[in-house]
């Protein structure tokens, strides 16, 4: 278990109800967690659409999490 | 009778001449403006005109009054066309009166370069090519522009000229610029004058959308009284009133992967102020592929994106972060969602200022950062964005390698497989068929006339594959003529279908369509 600092954007904030959590994983990459997440939380975008930046610069969804990690997904807008 | 007449159809000048009869006259000069075959290189077929009217009028009215008023005529009048002129159609005609020839001359010249200068008359060339474009570039000058003290340049950009990063020599560099806005919404009728108030030279505007209410909560350069006008002229002459010594140049039509690197080849940046995927992903592509950098903001709500796809940095595009947009409906536009009108108004804004900065050459631009800006929170984060090595577009072996609508690439079967058992017989007997099998696995009849091009050596640029008819393509089983379709889908074709069931489903409709 390590603690992974979360945030939220657009539809996921809205989806999960807050922009910002903390939470105990074992996820050991941004998909398992994403994935665990979109479970517990009915997401409705696949983790293959989905944007993950970790400690404030993009990264790939099967990049290794570090304990502490800032983990912020990013789904697509296209709005203007 | 009027002295300034603007006609839809062809005129003669006969009566407005006889309306200039006057003995004190001896002298008549005419001034005439034709329809020629070629402008800026290009040949020319045709010419569509349109006029915003009633400015239109009284705008020529007063140009009249001024040419009365500053030279010794006795009567001016001027007609201009409008509506679709064929080659050498008569487009413009002044004539002036006046007692001699040298202030007869002179107010002709005046009057027409007035019109053209002034009058809001829109002018869409049709080329020999097929194509089409909208030029504007004098006229959509606005009409307080005759009322404005005679204007410096230098004037308008004095406060800017102050900071060290701008100058002389910056501000020479914004006017030497070319910036294409893609979509004259909310992003763009924010960004749109930042930048002419700022000197960016030459603007380009595509939007193809007329002006609708819903629309002025966000996009303040227009006026409520202009609904239902196309939104690319009203913004093109509310930028020339704001700064007359700009160009703008209006592209009315859809930005399409068809004519994307026509129009991005005129221009030296790129800002997406589009509102869906697929130009999104199309200027992303762009970016890469022609090598335009493209400013890219996407909103949701109240908060936005900001970042600049440039191929010629170490940055990552929008692929890197999301590889293929969503599924479609998955994540709603401003129309679906909402937003808050001063979202796009910021967000315009901050396209402009990353525009300026690279224009400039500043530091801190966002070609290899992305930025996060919550209107709810305040709160804003900038992520460093580094390029993938597995994108498909700029990673190390890259697959996108041509321009697609990624919305119609994806399409699901079910919006390109077609069951013929469900077609009329008209529909069957007016279609053009093409047979994708090998010539190993033809058996069997196929309809009269039937196209063979065996999906081994598929090319879509292959004669019968351009857009035409309502065509059917099969093959065996229906698989290769499904991805046939979705290639050709791909490329702006809409109406080519994949014969469910393949040749089997062609062999049993077509007794019907030897009816």
């Amino acid at each position: 278990m390590q603690a992974i600092q979360l945030r939220y954007f657009a539809l996921l904030r809205e989806e999960r109800g807050l922009a910002a959590e903390v939470i105990e994983t074992t996820a050991r990459t941004p998909r398992d967690l994403y994935q665990e997440l979109a479970g517990r939380h009915g997401f409705s975008l696949p983790a293959e659409r989905v944007g993950v930046a970790i400690n404030e610069s993009f990264a790939g969804m099967d990049r290794e999490l570090a304990a502490d990690d800032i983990v912020v997904f990013i789904p697509p807008v296209a709005g203007g | 009778m009027a002295r300034f007449t603007i006609a839809a159809t062809p005129f003669e000048h006969e009566p407005f001449e006889a309306a200039l009869r006057d003995h004190r006259a001896g002298a008549y000069a005419t001034f005439e403006g034709w329809v020629r075959d070629h402008n800026d290189g290009r040949k020319v077929a045709r010419l569509d005109y349109e006029a915003f009217e009633p400015l239109a009028i009284a705008e020529a009215e007063r140009i009249l009054d001024e040419a009365q008023a500053k030279f010794a005529i006795h009567a001016a009048r001027a007609v201009h066309r409008t509506g679709t002129l064929q080659l050498g159609d008569r487009a413009v005609w002044i004539g002036v009166a006046a007692s001699h020839r040298d202030e007869a001359f002179r107010a002709c010249r005046y009057i027409i370069d007035e019109i053209k200068a002034r009058l809001p008359v829109w002018k869409k060339e049709h080329y020999a090519g097929g194509d089409a474009i909208w030029v504007n570039c004098q006229h959509a000058a606005p009409s307080e522009l005759s009322f404005t003290p005679k204007l410096d340049e230098s004037q308008l950009y004095a406060r800017q000229l102050r900071l060290p990063e701008i100058g002389e020599a910056g501000q020479a560099k914004l006017k030497d610029a070319r910036v294409l806005i893609v979509g004259m919404g909310g992003l763009g009728s924010a960004a749109a004058p930042s930048l002419a108030a700022a000197g960016v030279g030459t603007l380009g505007l595509v939007e193809h959308d007329e002006l609708d209410a819903s629309n002025l909560h966000r996009q303040l350069l227009y006026s409520a009284t202009d609904i239902g006008k196309p939104k690319a002229q009203l913004a093109a002459a509310r930028l020339s009133a704001l700064n007359p010594f700009l160009s703008v140049r209006v592209h009315s039509d859809r930005l399409g992967p068809a004519n994307c690197a026509e129009i991005l080849a005129g221009y030296d940046l790129v800002l997406d102020c589009t509102d869906n995927f697929a130009t999104k992903y199309l200027l992303n592509d762009a970016a890469h592929l022609l090598g335009v950098p493209v400013v890219q903001a996407s909103l949701y709500q109240y908060e936005g994106q900001l970042q600049t796809i440039d191929a010629a940095s170490d940055g990552g595009c929008l692929r890197c972060i999301h590889p293929a947009p969503p599924p479609a409906g998955a994540v709603g536009n401003c129309a679906e969602v909402g937003v808050l009108g001063v979202v796009p108004q910021l967000f315009g804004a901050l396209q402009a200022a990353e525009a300026l900065k690279r224009l400039l050459g500043m530091p801190g631009q966002l070609s290899d950062a992305t930025l996060l800006f919550d209107l709810a929170t305040f709160e804003t984060q900038r992520f460093k964005r580094p390029r993938r090595p597995d994108c498909a577009l700029c990673g190390e072996q890259p697959s996108i390698t041509s321009l697609t609508d990624v919305t119609v690439a994806q399409a699901p079967p079910s919006e390109i497989e077609v069951d013929l058992a469900s077609i009329d017989h008209a529909t069957l007997r007016g279609a053009r068929w093409i047979d994708l099998r090998e010539p190993a696995e033809r058996s069997g009849a196929v309809p009269p006339g039937t196209l063979s091009r065996p999906f081994g050596g598929f090319d879509a640029d292959a004669p019968g594959f351009e857009p035409g008819p309502r065509t059917f393509l099969f093959c065996a089983a229906g698989r290769r003529s499904l991805r046939a379709a979705q290639k050709l889908r791909a490329r702006g074709w809409s109406d080519v279908w994949s014969v469910r069931g393949g040749a089997d489903a062609v062999r049993a409709i077509l007794t019907e369509t030897a009816e």
